[in-house]
């Protein structure tokens, strides 16, 4: 029998809701104070009016403190599915006041792009786009790539953090607390931040001949897209701005890092990278990215598009990465993407499918899926070929020895089968407007796995059905399905629970 | 000397059409192989930075709609920025005078280039970009300005501040509560 939630469980979410949301009136006072030190007045408005919604749904909620009641796993799950619709609509005010979007729709559709770090966009006339809404977008990838709630939690230590960690489709915890965890995160985050932006903003004086100012902002806006595996763009031809191979391979460190686990990150620091080598994640998604790079190249020379090593490799290798770490910065225009086919297809959006590791900023199905479903059929392969009564080991290195029990090996399969499910779906919507099969696939699977790249369905003239497709897509393939259905169960439960 | 150089530009860029094919940016960006190695005229407006690496300037050439009206300015929006690159010789670039390329606040120069379209290009790892021979300004640097919406300011410093009393009435509420306990424990 289906419980109806009461006003308790209310209090309770909303409690919650309103503290992210201060969280996010705090993080929105920065592109206030840039537009202000900038001049750039009518964004300044337009962050005040955001801002201050922000702080007043925060207020809100968390007058509603709901006394000694404790946030059960329910609670954690529908309060992260409904921030993570919550602060791409609320966002999208100044987006939808700037002038550069054709309605409210398309506003929020490059906010929800942002924060999930997918990096698809409709925005219009990006090249006179203001700075401080510039650097909104991209501090948009930043807040979503890192968790929203990551951030609510290492500030506010306190009850239901477990929930809402595993709630934002995270499940590496580093240290016994998650709180600790979260800051971890965060200390990781900002020491790429340092390290990024001064990379970029030194390649981008000395090798692409920026102004340092400007190579300042580029690098900043670049990192963020880069690192949170986002890929929006401060200019409108992407990467393909800076026509310099040093630019980016500066960003292309920053994407692996990004899709790097933070447990990864960790092991690291630890000095511990050997071990880490061991990890049967570290291992797939070495094998996908090399398996994928080849599938790449080989397509790009037989399509014939590049006629030499550097082109072929440049452009190759900058791609597939770009997809595997479900990043979507591209150097050629969309048009020219579509003309990718056969080989360079299926390399590119396989790449984009599997996309980076577990509990990192990336999207996708995750490496570590993928080396586990690849182990069970392995496994069951073995068991049929062995005699009856051999045992086959089901165990597996990932920071230590694991062992593969059944439960984990269905979950596993089940996510992956959904995420399919949900690649495939996109693409009917497509197919259903008239989009040839391999385009509505591969934008599909670019708004799913949270990647970006795309071969032109994507822009402000989409169906409106087809956007919101995509949008439910971006947001589902980030928060891994558990989140979102949890929330439809919430709703199910208030309307025929009793 | 500065004048003399823009005017030979100029010059050569008036003659340019006569002898190259007036391509558009969107037929070139969509059929760039077509006139890979050909001497094509492509017009538009210089956006982003100019890129200076020693003997060339490097930056992208937008031939949309918003070249002759950018959104914030009030034009009309009609899809995404579509560009090339474009690389000049730094002393032409110089001696031409541009002060800024176009972004927020700034329709950049709108100029005519003339060049040998490089497809592909292998000798820069698969770039495409045009190479300029020579080049006309068509139209110098406009700036433009967004006016303050004093609406949407007073609007958000209202919803902050209804924010702030709900924050303040909540914290009233909760003191006057843990009094009324602590009363009550005491009686």
């Amino acid at each position: 029998m289906l419980v109806r939630p009461d006003t308790r469980d209310g209090a309770i979410i909303g409690y919650f809701l309103g503290r992210i949301c201060m969280v996010v009136a705090a993080a929105a006072t920065l592109p206030l104070a840039w537009a202000a030190i900038a001049r750039e007045w009518a964004p300044f408005a337009s962050f005040v009016l955001m801002a201050g919604v922000f702080f007043m749904f925060g207020a809100a909620g968390t007058a509603l403190k709901p006394g000694e009641s404790r946030l059960d796993w329910s609670h954690g799950m529908v309060v992260v599915a409904l921030t993570w619709l919550i602060v791409p609509l609320i966002g999208s005010i100044p987006f939808a006041l700037s002038g550069h979007f054709s309605d409210p729709l398309d506003a929020m559709f490059d906010a929800m792009s942002g924060l999930t770090t997918t990096g698809l966009s409709v925005l219009q006339d990006l090249d006179h786009l203001a700075s401080s809404l510039n650097f909104w977008r991209h501090l948009l990838h930043f807040l979503g790539g890192q968790g929203i709630v990551i951030a609510a939690l290492s500030l506010f230590a306190g009850g239901g953090g477990l929930t809402l960690y595993y709630g934002e489709a995270r499940d590496d915890r580093i240290f016994p607390s998650v709180t600790s965890t979260a800051r971890f995160i965060w200390l990781v985050s900002l020491g790429h931040l340092v390290f990024g932006v001064a990379l970029l903003a030194i390649v981008g004086i000395v090798a692409v001949g920026l102004d340092p100012l400007r190579s300042l902002f580029h690098g900043l806006m670049i990192f963020f897209a880069g690192f949170d595996t986002g890929g929006f763009a401060p200019q409108s031809t992407s990467l393909g701005y800076y026509h310099s191979a040093w630019y980016e391979a500066a960003a292309g460190v920053l994407m692996i890092a990004g899709a790097m686990s933070f447990g990864l990150h960790f092991a690291l620091w630890r000095r511990r990278g050997t071990l880490a080598m061991k990890n049967l994640e570290t291992r797939t998604i070495l094998l996908t990215f090399f398996g994928t790079l080849v599938l790449g190249i080989v397509g790009l020379a037989t399509l014939g598009l590049y006629t030499g090593v550097p082109g072929l490799t440049r452009q190759g290798l900058f791609h597939v990465l770009s997809a595997h770490t479900g990043t979507g910065f591209s150097t050629v225009p969309s048009v020219e993407m579509a003309m990718w086919t056969g080989l360079a297809f299926g390399g590119v959006a396989i790449a984009m499918a599997l996309g980076g590791m577990a509990s990192s900023t990336a999207g996708g199905v995750k490496s570590l899926r993928i080396g586990l479903t690849l182990k069970v059929l392995r496994d069951q392969v073995r068991q049929v070929l062995l005699p009856e009564r051999a045992v086959v080991s089901r165990r597996y290195h990932q920071g230590g020895p694991r062992t593969l029990t059944p439960e984990l090996a269905q979950a596993v399969l089940v996510v992956s089968l959904l995420y399919v499910a949900l690649y495939l779906f996109g693409a009917g919507v497509g197919i259903a407007y008239g989009v040839p099969l391999q385009e509505a696939l591969f934008e599909s699977v670019s708004a799913g796995a949270n990647v970006g790249l795309s071969v032109g369905i994507t822009g402000p003239s989409m169906p409106m059905l087809l956007q919101i497709t995509y949008m439910a897509q971006m947001w589902l393939g980030r928060l891994e399905f558990v989140a979102v259905f949890a929330l439809f169960g919430f709703i199910i439960s208030l309307v025929r629970g009793k | 000397m500065r004048r003399l150089v823009v005017l030979m530009a100029t010059v050569l860029g008036i003659a340019a059409p006569a002898l190259a094919g007036e391509v558009s940016v969107p037929v070139l960006i969509s059929d760039g192989a077509v006139f890979d190695d050909q001497t094509i005229t492509v017009e538009g407006e210089l956006v982003g930075d100019f890129q200076r690496r020693g003997a060339w300037v490097w930056v992208q050439l937008n031939g949309d709609s918003y070249a002759d009206s950018p959104a914030p300015a009030g034009g009309e929006l009609t899809g995404s920025n579509i560009g090339i690159a474009v690389r000049f010789a730094s002393d032409a670039f110089d001696a031409a005078g541009f002060e800024r390329p176009g972004g927020y606040g700034v329709r950049g120069p709108v100029v005519r280039v003339t060049g040998d379209w490089r497809y592909h290009d292998e000798e820069r790892g698969g770039e495409s970009y045009l190479p300029v021979d020579s080049f006309e300004v068509l139209e110098r640097e406009r700036r433009f300005e967004e006016e303050m919406p004093w609406a949407v300011l007073a609007i958000g410093l209202g919803v902050a501040a209804a924010g702030a009393l709900i924050l303040l009435g909540s914290r009233l509420s909760t003191r006057r509560r843990s009094a009324r306990a602590r009363e009550s424990d005491v009686s």
